[in-house]
């Protein structure tokens, strides 16, 4: 059975078809890869599957139940954990508390009872705690448990937020862009990092990620988007060679990187040609 | 980021400032803690000296205070835990004042009768004003808020039956606290229930939503939390806080009329005490609702006595309002923990960590898992 079913989905923004029927299908203990580029509607799809926008048509079936109806909050209960673009942190918090504040569905006291101090609510409290030190001592981010989420590095914060969405004890992990800003060595060692959450959590993760080496490595299955569709799907191989993938990419991206190059060129002339005349060379 | 990928111990820079580990590890001397423990007792002894050794009016000045801070609590909530910001706030005391003494004065029953009901009744008309935060937010919502404390001031206290009109409504005190000073105590034990209701509502996992809420919604629900219901929530609980010092206002008061309960005198004045007592820093919060009515009740005539033009010295009776009215501003531009910058550090060190300014493992700036 698959975990999560997303069939014809629509969604338009005003004049902006944003997706056009996408349908994809994640099977159990999968690792799914979205790929496309910049535009192409992978997080937009996303905020469908995960709830924070209502789709024109289609629907979404997580575990069986059609969720088209159902709130982000609801979903997130039901076992999709999902991680942002931009680091959805409580920022104010420290790590710690941004722990326990993920593990809210999981507290079985009501919110009148821990007003009130009832005593049951000492106990799951510090429940709470161990759980979240637990995770962070899995992620290696143990150290930073009391520091505020504001001013540590964004690679850090990547890391604290798929520590949160681990809190809201996921059957599902949809992860925006894991790999963003890091280096091929690194992504290399995420990849490992993710088989092995996959292996001790029982996960099935959706993952939306540029770094295509990754992607081939760790996916099981591939979806290309762009311009709001599905380009193609498949095995990571065969989409990563797909010569309308291959098109969509470098197609575009081609222009920009000769632009650029000729950009740097340019800028590295100028200032060849100014330090000739200020008589400095090598500064 | 590296560094991350394993843990980085050995990377740490250490030495520049107390690991949160070690922080915990501190344990005070017996000396210590006896400097701790003097500090409660002292404050309790002075607050003994002030309210016996003087007449009774002194001990409710000290009441008012006490009742300023619970509404005020009720303001922290709303615009400290949830960003909900009230300026209709005469509307949630008033309401709450008005249905104690209706309950306690009219249908003659007990002051407690009368607290229950008044903090049921906030409650009620806080998660009606809650259902219109849920479609207007921001600016839109400050205007509500507005127009709901306008709507109280110029309907609902003006209904004879519920106030008693000009004549105002009468709410007499409980049984063994007639006194200003027995009231007093009363008061203090009802601030001390809202301190630990406060206490355990942030420990727990409607405080954590409610942060959550005010960061951003999104990550909130996320986070599995209902937006809405906890929106609804805060309001109800800022509600029945507001409805309890409403019947404590009434019941000081003995008598309450509507033009008790102005935009000027509730709204502003608890927001201002709240912004410069610290948003979501309850001691600081009760120390300046304090420092407010002691000084509305000494400055003046402290003023009076100086060398200073008569217009200022006419006009003494408006001083602590100005004062408190820069103090906001002052607090908003550069403190915006107000009163919570001294009375948070001073709330950790009593509890027996070392005395530093400044969050307690906070100071994130650099912290960077690089090797």
């Amino acid at each position: 059975m698959p975990v999560l079913e997303a069939s014809d989905v629509s969604i338009r923004f005003g004049g902006v078809q944003a997706l056009t029927d996408v349908t994809l299908r994640v099977d159990e203990y999968e690792i799914v890869g979205l790929i496309g580029p910049n535009g192409a509607g992978k997080t937009t799809i996303f905020n469908c599957i995960t709830g924070f926008y209502r789709p024109q048509r289609g629907k979404v079936t997580f575990k069986g139940v059609d969720v088209s109806d159902v709130g982000p909050h609801d979903r997130s209960a039901m076992g999709m954990g999902r991680t942002f673009q931009n680091v959805g942190l409580v920022k104010t918090e420290t790590v710690l508390d941004n722990m326990l504040t993920a593990q809210h569905a999981a507290i079985d006291y009501s919110p009148l009872a821990g007003i009130v101090g009832s005593p049951t609510t000492f106990g799951a409290e510090r429940r709470l705690r161990q759980r979240a030190d637990a995770l962070l001592e899995i992620l290696h981010l143990g150290h930073l448990r009391d520091r505020p989420v504001a001013g540590l590095p964004y690679g850090v914060l990547k890391r604290v937020e798929i520590a949160t969405a681990l809190a809201t004890d996921p059957d599902l992990l949809l992860l925006d862009e894991p790999g963003s800003g890091l280096g091929p060595e690194e992504a290399d060692k995420l990849g490992d990092e993710l088989l092995g959450l996959r292996h001790e959590f029982d996960l099935t993760i959706v993952m939306i990620e540029h770094h295509v080496p990754l992607v081939v490595r760790i996916c099981d299955y591939v979806y290309c988007l762009n311009f709001g569709q599905l380009l193609t799907e498949g095995k990571p191989l065969e989409v990563r060679n797909h010569p309308e993938v291959v098109a969509a990419y470098l197609g575009e991206e081609a222009p920009e990187a000769e632009a650029e190059a000729e950009r740097l060129e340019a800028a590295h002339l100028a200032t060849e040609m100014r330090a000739a005349d200020t008589g400095e060379v090598g500064v | 980021m590296t560094a991350t990928l394993e843990r980085p111990t050995e990377d740490e820079p250490e030495g520049s400032r107390p690991s949160p580990v070690e922080g915990r590890r501190f344990r005070p001397t017996p000396g210590g803690w006896a400097g701790r423990a003097a500090v409660p007792v002292g404050l309790l002894l002075i607050a003994l000296w002030y309210t016996h050794h003087f007449s009774q009016g002194r001990s409710d000045i000290l009441a008012s205070g006490l009742v300023i801070a619970v509404g005020a609590l009720s303001l922290n909530v709303l615009v400290g835990y949830v960003g909900q910001i009230s300026l209709g706030h005469q509307a949630f005391i008033g309401i709450g004042s008005f249905t104690a003494s209706y309950v306690i004065g009219q249908s003659g029953q007990s002051f407690y009768v009368g607290l229950l009901a008044g903090a049921a009744v906030g409650g009620l008309q806080a998660i009606l004003l809650g259902l219109i935060a849920l479609r207007v937010r921001g600016l839109y919502f400050a205007l509500v808020t507005l127009s709901w404390g306008a709507v109280a001031e110029n309907c609902i206290f003006r209904l004879k039956g519920f106030t008693g009109g000009g004549e105002g409504a009468n709410a007499s005190r409980p049984g063994g606290f007639i006194t200003d000073r027995a009231f007093l105590v009363m008061c203090a034990l009802v601030l001390t229930v809202v301190l630990l209701i406060d206490w355990r509502l942030v420990s727990t996992k409607a405080g954590r939503a409610f942060q959550a809420i005010r960061e951003s919604p999104q990550v909130a629900a996320n986070y599995g939390i209902n937006v809405r219901l906890y929106t609804l929530y805060a309001f109800a609980v800022a509600g029945v806080y507001a409805g309890i010092a409403g019947a404590l206002y009434a019941s000081r008061r003995i008598t309450v009329q509507a033009g008790d309960f102005t935009f000027a005198s509730i709204a502003l004045t608890y927001l201002i005490v709240t912004v410069v007592g610290g948003l979501r820093r309850r001691g600081g919060i009760v120390l300046f609702s304090l420092f407010y009515v002691l000084g509305g009740e000494y400055l003046p005539g402290w003023v009076r006595g100086l060398p200073l033009p008569g217009t200022l010295k006419a006009n003494a009776g408006y001083l602590v309002q100005a004062i408190s009215g820069v103090l906001a501003i002052v607090t908003l531009i550069f403190q915006p923990e107000g009163l919570g910058t001294f009375t948070a550090p001073m709330g950790r060190w009593l509890k027996g960590e070392r005395f530093a300014l400044g969050h307690g493992g906070a100071g994130a700036e650099g912290v960077d898992a690089r090797p």
